[in-house]
C-alpha cells in the first residue's frame, strides 16, 4: 500500500509518451526527422526508467504508487513487480524498433503525424497495462489502449480499413465491458480491485460467482489476446499498416490481453482458488484448442500477414498454457515465451513489412525466389520461423522445452500431445515460405505485383505503401534492398531471437518472478 | 355502494369528466378538440378540489361576529383552484396561439393531416 | 439575520423579476438583452453557490415566505439536494446563457428575442422554485411555470416543426399536470396538509386509514412526473421538442429540464411519501422496469436517427433511464448514483447540444452524414463533442464511468446483478451511435469542404465596437483564430472540462452525493 521512493519513475514511464505524442501533434506534418527524433526519445525513456525500476526490484525495494486517488476504491496506482516490468521491457524495447521502422515505412504518405502521436499514446497505454497495481488502473489502460489503437489500424482510411476498424473496436469495446463486469464481480466478492501476490480472492469459497467472475475476465481480455472463438478482428486488423501489425497484433496489444489474464489469474485469483474452482482446467481445453485451430487455420490462409496473425493466435496459447498448468516449469515456459513470442514475431511481421513496401507482394503464392533478389530480408525471415517451430538455437525451442517438461511434469498428456503437434504445424506452415523463397526461382510477372493494386488489398491498404520509403527507386526493381530505417531493426531484431536463444540472463529473471509467485 | 357513490356525486362527476377530458385529449385528431378535452380534465380535477373543500351543512367561510363559533367549509382548496384557473387560463392560451400558427403553416387543425403534409413537404425539402 | 437566509427566496424571485424586465430590456436597447441574462443567471448562479456553502456549514435552511409560519404560510426549505439541484441549475444555465450571447440570433427572429430570454428566465425561476419549495400546491404551480417556460423555448423558433413540436409537448405536459394536481388533491384531502414536512408527519399515521388514496395519489404523482420527464415509453413528446427547439433551448430541456422532473419524482417518492414506502413497491418495481425499457429502447431509436439532435434527443431518454434505474432500486449507491447522473448527464449533454449548436451555426450541418472532417473544421469543438460523448459511452476518467460505476455498486447493494448487465450494454449501444459520429469528425475526408459562415477575418463589428480596447487589429487577430465566437466556445470547452474534471477528481462529489442520498433515502423524517 505503501509509496515506496522510485514511484515517480512508474509514473513517468506512463506519461512520457504522453508528453511525446504531445509534442508529435505540436510538430509540422513535414517534420519527419524531429518527429522521428521525438518519437525514438519517448519509446527509449521508458526503457531506460523500466531498466531503473529493475535494478531498484533487485535492491529489494520495487515501485509502487498511488498516483490517484479518483474516487473511493477506484486509485489510480502503479506497481512494477517482476511481471509487470517483464513484460514492460518486452514492450518499451520493441517500441524503439518499430518507432524506427515506421518512420521508413510510412515515409512521405499522409497522416503521419497522426500515426505517430497515437503510436506514442498506444505505448503509454502499454505501459499502463504493464505497471497497473489493481484492477481499476488496469481497466482504464486496456480500455484506452483500444481507443489510441483504432487510428492506427484504419490508418489508410480505406472502406477497408474502416470495416476492419469497425470489427475491431467493437470486439475490444465489448472484451473491456466483460472486463469491467468481471470488476463488478470482484467487488461483490471481496469489496477491493488491489492485486495480492498470492491472489485478491484467495480465501473465498469457489461459488458460481467465482467462475462466472473469472469467465468475465477471461473473455474480456481473450478478446484481446484472440483466444480462438474470439480472435475474429485479428486477422481483420491486419489491414493496417505492417508496423502496426507488427507491433500491436503480435506485441502490444494481443499481449495485454494474455497478460492481463495471466496478471488477474495469479494475482487476483491466485493458484489456489484456480485450482479449486477449476478454472485452469477448463481454461487450457479451450486455450489448447485455440492452439491447433490457430496453426490449422494459418496453414490454410495464402496472404502473408493473415498467415502470420493466426500463427500469433495459437501461440499467444502457449503463454497462457504456461500459467494454467500450474506449474513453475509449464509457468516459466509461458513466461519466456511471452518475450520471445514477441521478438521473433515481430521480426516475420516486419520482414513481410519489408517485402509488401518494396515489392507490393502480399500473398505467399507470389514470394517465389524472393530470398534470392532479398537474401538479408529473408534471412531474418527464415531465422524467425525457425524460431517459431522451436529449432535451436533461436529463442523458441527455450519456452517449447520448458513448456515440455511442464506438461510432463504436470502428467498432462493431452497438452503435451497439442504441444508437439502444434509444433508440427508451426513447420508445415513456415517452411514451405522459407522453402519458396530461396529455392523457386524470382519470378517477375507474378499477378498482383503492381504497386497499390495488389490483389485483394489485404495487408497494404489503398494508398500504397510502396514506394514510400524509396526516394524516387522503382518500386519494385528486384535485387533491392529496404532502406536502412526498416532493414536495420529487423537485423537487429533477428540478432536478439538468437541471443535470447544462448544467453540465460533472462531466464534467471523469470526463474526468480516464478518463485515469487 | 350504490349509497355511497349516491352521497359522493360531485366525485363521481369528477372522475367521469375526468375520464372524458383524457379521452377527448387523446383519442380525437382535431386539435381544438384536443385542447378542449384538457381543459374539461383539468376542470375535472378542479371540481374535485372544490367538493373536497365543501363539508355539508356548514357556513362559507366569512367571519360573522354574530356567529363567532361558526363552523366553515374549508376555503384552502377554492384558493388553490383559483390560481390552478388562471395557470390553466394561460396554458390554454398558448396552446390555442401555437394551434394559430400550425393552422397558419398547414391550413387545417386536424393532427394526422399535420403529420401527413409535413412528411410530403419534409421530402420536398 | 444574514444575508443568506433570504436567498431561498431571492434566487427564485430575482430570475422570475428578470424573465419579466428583460421585455422591456429589449425594448429599450436590444443589444443589452444577452448581457442581461447573463447577468441575471450569475446572479442566481453567486446566489447557488452562497446556498450550498450555507448549507453544508449550518444545515437545511427553512424559509417562510411572508413570515407565515408553516403550515399555514409557504415555505421554502433548501436541504444538501435541492442545494444541489439549485447549483446545477443556475450553473448550467448561466452557460448557456452566455452562449445565447453570440448564438441567439442564428435560430431566434430579432423581434422575438426580448421573449425568448423571458421564457428563458422564466422556466429557470420555475425549475429554481420547483427545486427549494416545501409546498405541496407551490410545487404544481412551479412546475407550471416550467412547463410554460419550456414549451415557450421550444416554440420560439419560427419554424412549423418547431410550433408542432411545442404543441404536443404543451398537451402532454398539461395532462401530466392535471394528474399531478389531481394527486395533490388526493393527498391533501386525507392528510389536510400542503406543506411537505407536516404532509409526511400526518401520513405516518393516515396512511393506515386511507392505504389506497394515499397509494393512489404517489401513483399519479409518479406517473405525472414521468411523463414529464420523459420516462419510457412516456417519451413520445421528447426527440421532436428537443430537436425542433432552438439549441440552446435543446441544451436547457435536455440538460435541465427532464432533470428537475426526475428530481421531484425521487424527493416525492422517497421524502414525502416515505411513510408508505413499503407498500409502494411495486410501483418502483415498475419504475425499475421502464427505466429498462428507457435505457436499451432510447439507445435503440438513437441508432438509427441521422440527424445529430435527433440523436442526441433519443440519448437523453436512454439516460434519464439511469435516473430512474437508481432512484427505483433505492441503495445508498444507486440513489447516490442518479444525484451524480442527474449533474453528470447535465454536464455532457449540454455540451453535447451547444457543440452540436455550433457545427450548426458554423457549417450549416445537421445531418450526421455531413459531418465529415469536422475534427479539423472546428477542433476545439469537436473535441469537446468527443470528451462528452466518450463520457456518455462510460469510459473510465470521465464523469459518465463514475455514475454507471456506482449504479453497478447500487445494483450490487439491491442484489440484482441483472442490471449490472443491462448498463454495460447500454454502455456499448452508446458507443454504437456516438463513435461513428466521432469516426467521420476525425477519420473521414470532407467531400466537400464545410463552409464557414461569417467571415473570420472581418467579425470585428460583432466583437465589439470599434475603438473599445483592445484594439480591433488585435482583437481579430486572436479571435479570428478561433474557430467560433468565444461567447459560445467557452461554455462548451467549460462543460467538457467539467467532464474530465468530475470524472477524475470525484472524491469530494462523490462525498457530498452520499450525505445527499443519505437524506434522501436514510435520514430523518424530511
Amino acid at each position: 500500500m505503501s509509496t515506496s521512493s522510485g514511484g515517480w519513475y512508474a509514473i513517468l514511464t506512463v506519461t512520457i509518451p504522453i508528453a511525446g505524442a504531445i509534442v508529435i501533434a505540436l510538430l509540422g506534418e513535414k517534420q519527419g526527422r524531429a518527429r522521428l527524433a521525438v518519437g525514438i526519445a519517448a519509446a527509449v525513456g521508458p526503457v531506460l526508467l523500466v531498466v531503473q525500476m529493475l535494478r531498484l526490484l533487485g535492491d529489494g525495494r520495487p515501485v509502487t504508487i498511488t498516483a490517484w486517488q479518483v474516487g473511493p476504491i477506484l486509485t489510480l496506482r502503479f506497481s512494477a513487480d517482476r511481471l509487470g516490468l517483464l513484460f514492460a521491457a518486452v514492450a518499451s524495447t520493441l517500441w524503439v524498433a518499430t518507432t524506427i521502422y515506421s518512420h521508413g515505412y510510412l515515409a512521405g504518405g499522409p497522416n503521419v503525424r497522426r500515426f505517430f502521436s497515437f503510436l506514442s499514446l498506444s505505448l503509454t497505454a502499454t505501459m499502463g497495462v504493464a505497471l497497473a497495481g489493481n484492477l481499476f488502473t488496469l481497466y482504464i489502460f486496456y480500455e484506452l489502449l483500444s481507443l489510441v489503437t483504432y487510428p492506427l489500424v484504419i490508418h489508410d482510411q480505406t472502406r477497408e480499413a474502416a470495416r476492419s476498424g469497425r470489427m475491431y473496436i467493437i470486439y475490444s469495446l465489448c472484451g473491456a465491458a466483460l472486463v469491467l463486469l468481471g470488476i463488478v464481480g470482484t467487488m461483490a466478492l471481496r469489496g477491493s480491485l488491489e492485486f495480492r501476490p498470492g491472489g485478491l480472492l484467495a480465501g473465498v469459497e469457489p461459488s458460481g460467482l467465482v467462475s462466472l467472475t473469472a469467465a468475465c475476465y477471461i473473455a474480456g481480455f481473450g478478446v484481446k489476446a484472440a483466444v480462438m472463438p474470439l480472435h475474429g478482428w485479428l486477422p481483420q486488423a491486419m489491414v493496417a499498416p505492417t508496423p502496426v501489425s507488427a507491433l500491436l497484433h503480435a506485441v502490444a496489444v494481443v499481449k495485454s490481453g494474455v497478460f492481463g489474464i495471466l496478471r488477474v489469474l495469479l494475482f487476483v485469483f491466485g493458484k489456489d482458488l484456480m485450482a479449486e474452482a477449476g478454472i485452469g482446467a477448463a481454461l487450457s481445453v479451450v486455450i489448447a484448442a485455440s492452439v491447433l485451430l490457430g496453426s490449422i487455420s494459418a496453414l490454410r490462409e495464402d496472404t502473408l500477414k493473415r498467415r502470420l496473425a493466426y500463427s500469433t493466435i495459437s501461440q499467444l496459447g502457449y503463454i497462457t498454457l504456461g500459467v494454467t498448468m500450474l506449474n513453475a516449469e509449464a509457468m516459466a515456459g509461458g513466461l519466456v515465451h511471452l518475450v520471445n513470442h514477441a521478438v521473433m514475431k515481430i521480426v516475420l511481421f516486419f520482414c513481410a513489412g519489408i517485402i509488401i513496401t518494396v515489392t507490393g507482394r502480399t500473398k505467399i503464392s507470389q514470394l517465389d525466389g524472393i530470398g534470392r533478389v532479398m537474401p538479408r530480408t529473408m534471412g531474418c525471415f527464415a531465422l524467425a520461423a525457425l524460431g517459431m517451430v522451436g529449432v535451436p538455437p533461436v529463442c523458441g525451442y527455450v519456452s517449447k522445452w520448458y513448456l515440455l517438461r511442464g506438461a510432463v511434469h504436470a502428467q498432462q498428456w493431452p497438452l503435451v500431445v497439442v504441444l508437439v503437434a502444434s509444433s508440427f504445424l508451426n513447420a508445415a506452415y513456415f517452411f514451405p515460405i522459407v522453402i519458396r523463397a530461396f529455392l523457386r526461382p524470382y519470378r517477375e510477372d507474378v499477378p498482383g505485383l503492381e504497386p497499390g493494386g495488389h490483389g485483394a488489398g489485404h495487408a497494404a491498404g489503398g494508398h500504397g505503401p510502396v514506394g514510400h520509403g524509396m526516394h524516387g527507386a522503382p518500386a519494385h526493381s528486384p535485387g533491392r534492398e529496404a532502406p536502412a530505417t526498416m532493414l536495420w531493426p529487423v537485423v537487429l531484431l533477428a540478432l536478439v531471437t538468437v541471443a535470447l536463444g544462448i544467453w540465460s540472463a533472462p531466464l534467471g529473471f523469470i526463474e526468480l518472478l516464478v518463485k515469487g509467485l | 355502494m350504490t349509497a355511497r357513490l349516491a352521497a359522493n356525486y360531485p366525485y363521481v362527476f369528477a372522475v367521469v369528466l375526468f375520464v372524458i377530458g383524457v379521452h377527448t385529449l387523446l383519442a380525437h385528431a382535431n386539435l381544438l378538440k384536443k385542447i378542449i378535452g384538457l381543459n374539461i380534465a383539468g376542470t375535472a380535477v378542479f371540481l374535485y378540489f372544490i367538493a373536497m373543500g365543501n363539508v355539508r351543512g356548514r357556513l362559507e367561510p366569512l367571519v360573522d361576529p354574530a356567529h363567532p363559533h361558526a363552523e366553515f367549509v374549508n376555503p384552502v382548496p377554492s384558493a388553490l383552484i383559483l390560481t390552478g384557473i388562471v395557470v390553466a387560463v394561460s396554458v390554454t392560451a398558448f396552446a390555442l396561439s401555437l394551434v394559430l400558427k400550425l393552422y397558419r403553416h398547414y391550413g387545417t387543425l386536424d393532427a394526422e393531416e399535420i403529420v401527413r403534409l409535413r412528411s410530403i413537404l419534409d421530402e420536398d425539402h | 439575520m444574514r444575508i443568506t437566509d433570504h436567498f431561498p427566496l431571492t434566487i427564485v424571485v430575482g430570475t422570475l423579476l428578470g424573465a419579466y424586465l428583460s421585455p422591456i430590456v429589449g425594448h429599450v436597447r436590444r443589444r443589452w438583452l444577452p448581457p442581461f441574462a447573463v447577468g441575471v443567471t450569475l446572479l442566481a448562479l453567486i446566489q447557488a453557490i452562497q446556498l450550498n456553502i450555507r448549507v453544508r456549514d449550518c444545515g437545511e435552511l427553512t424559509y417562510q415566505l411572508g413570515g407565515w409560519p408553516a403550515p399555514w404560510g409557504i415555505e421554502l426549505l433548501v436541504g444538501p439536494a435541492a442545494a444541489l439541484m439549485v447549483l446545477v441549475l443556475a450553473a448550467i444555465s448561466t452557460l448557456i446563457a452566455v452562449y445565447c450571447m453570440a448564438y441567439i440570433d442564428h435560430e431566434v427572429a430579432p423581434h422575438a428575442q426580448s421573449w425568448y430570454y423571458a421564457a428563458f428566465l422564466l422556466l429557470l425561476a420555475g425549475m429554481l422554485g420547483m427545486a427549494v419549495t416545501n409546498d405541496l400546491f407551490n410545487t404544481f404551480v412551479m412546475m407550471e411555470i416550467t412547463t410554460i417556460g419550456a414549451c415557450a423555448l421550444v416554440a420560439a423558433k419560427d419554424s412549423r416543426r418547431a410550433a408542432e413540436a411545442a404543441l404536443r409537448y404543451l398537451l402532454l405536459a398539461s395532462l401530466a399536470s392535471t394528474l399531478i394536481l389531481l394527486g395533490i388533491g388526493m393527498i391533501y384531502m386525507i392528510t389536510g396538509n400542503l406543506n411537505l414536512t407536516y404532509l409526511t408527519r400526518e401520513l405516518e399515521t393516515v396512511w393506515r386509514q386511507y392505504p389506497r388514496l394515499a397509494t393512489t395519489s404517489l401513483g399519479l404523482l409518479t406517473l405525472g412526473f414521468a411523463l414529464k420527464a420523459a420516462l419510457f415509453p412516456l417519451h413520445v413528446w421528447l426527440p421532436e421538442a428537443h430537436s425542433a427547439a432552438p439549441t440552446p433551448s435543446s441544451a436547457m430541456l435536455s440538460g435541465l429540464v427532464v432533470k428537475i422532473y426526475a428530481f421531484s419524482l425521487i424527493k416525492m417518492n422517497y421524502v414525502v411519501f416515505r411513510p408508505i414506502l413499503g407498500i409502494v413497491a411495486p410501483l418502483r418495481e415498475l419504475l425499475i422496469l421502464l427505466s429498462a425499457a428507457a435505457i436499451i429502447g432510447g439507445s435503440l431509436f438513437a441508432l438509427v436517427q441521422d440527424d445529430i439532435k435527433r440523436l442526441l434527443a433519443y440519448s437523453t431518454v436512454a439516460q434519464v433511464g439511469y435516473i430512474f434505474l437508481g432512484a427505483g432500486l433505492g441503495t445508498p449507491s444507486a440513489v447516490m448514483a442518479a444525484f451524480f447522473q442527474i449533474i453528470s448527464h447535465s454536464i455532457m449533454k449540454t455540451c453535447l447540444f451547444l457543440s452540436a449548436g455550433i457545427i450548426a451555426e458554423r457549417t450549416g450541418r445537421r445531418k450526421i452524414a455531413l459531418m465529415d472532417g469536422m475534427g479539423r473544421v472546428l477542433p476545439l469543438t469537436s473535441a469537446a463533442f468527443t470528451v462528452a460523448a466518450l463520457s456518455m459511452i462510460g469510459l473510465p476518467l470521465l464523469s459518465g464511468f463514475i455514475a454507471k460505476w456506482h449504479l453497478f455498486l447500487g445494483g450490487l447493494e439491491a442484489e440484482r446483478p441483472v442490471f449490472i448487465g443491462l448498463i454495460l450494454m447500454s454502455g456499448l449501444l452508446n458507443a454504437a451511435y456516438y463513435l461513428p459520429v466521432i469516426w467521420r469528425f476525425y477519420f473521414v475526408e470532407p467531400q466537400v469542404c464545410p463552409v464557414i459562415h461569417g467571415d473570420p477575418a472581418g467579425d470585428a463589428g460583432a466583437l465589439g465596437a470599434p475603438g473599445s480596447w483592445p484594439p480591433p487589429g488585435i482583437r481579430r487577430r486572436i479571435l479570428s483564430r478561433l474557430e467560433a465566437p468565444l461567447p459560445m466556445l467557452l461554455p462548451v470547452v467549460a462543460l467538457a472540462l467539467a467532464c474530465i474534471v468530475l470524472g477524475v477528481w470525484t472524491g469530494p462529489t462523490i462525498a457530498h452525493l452520499a450525505g445527499v442520498a443519505q437524506t434522501i433515502i436514510g435520514g430523518p423524517g424530511r
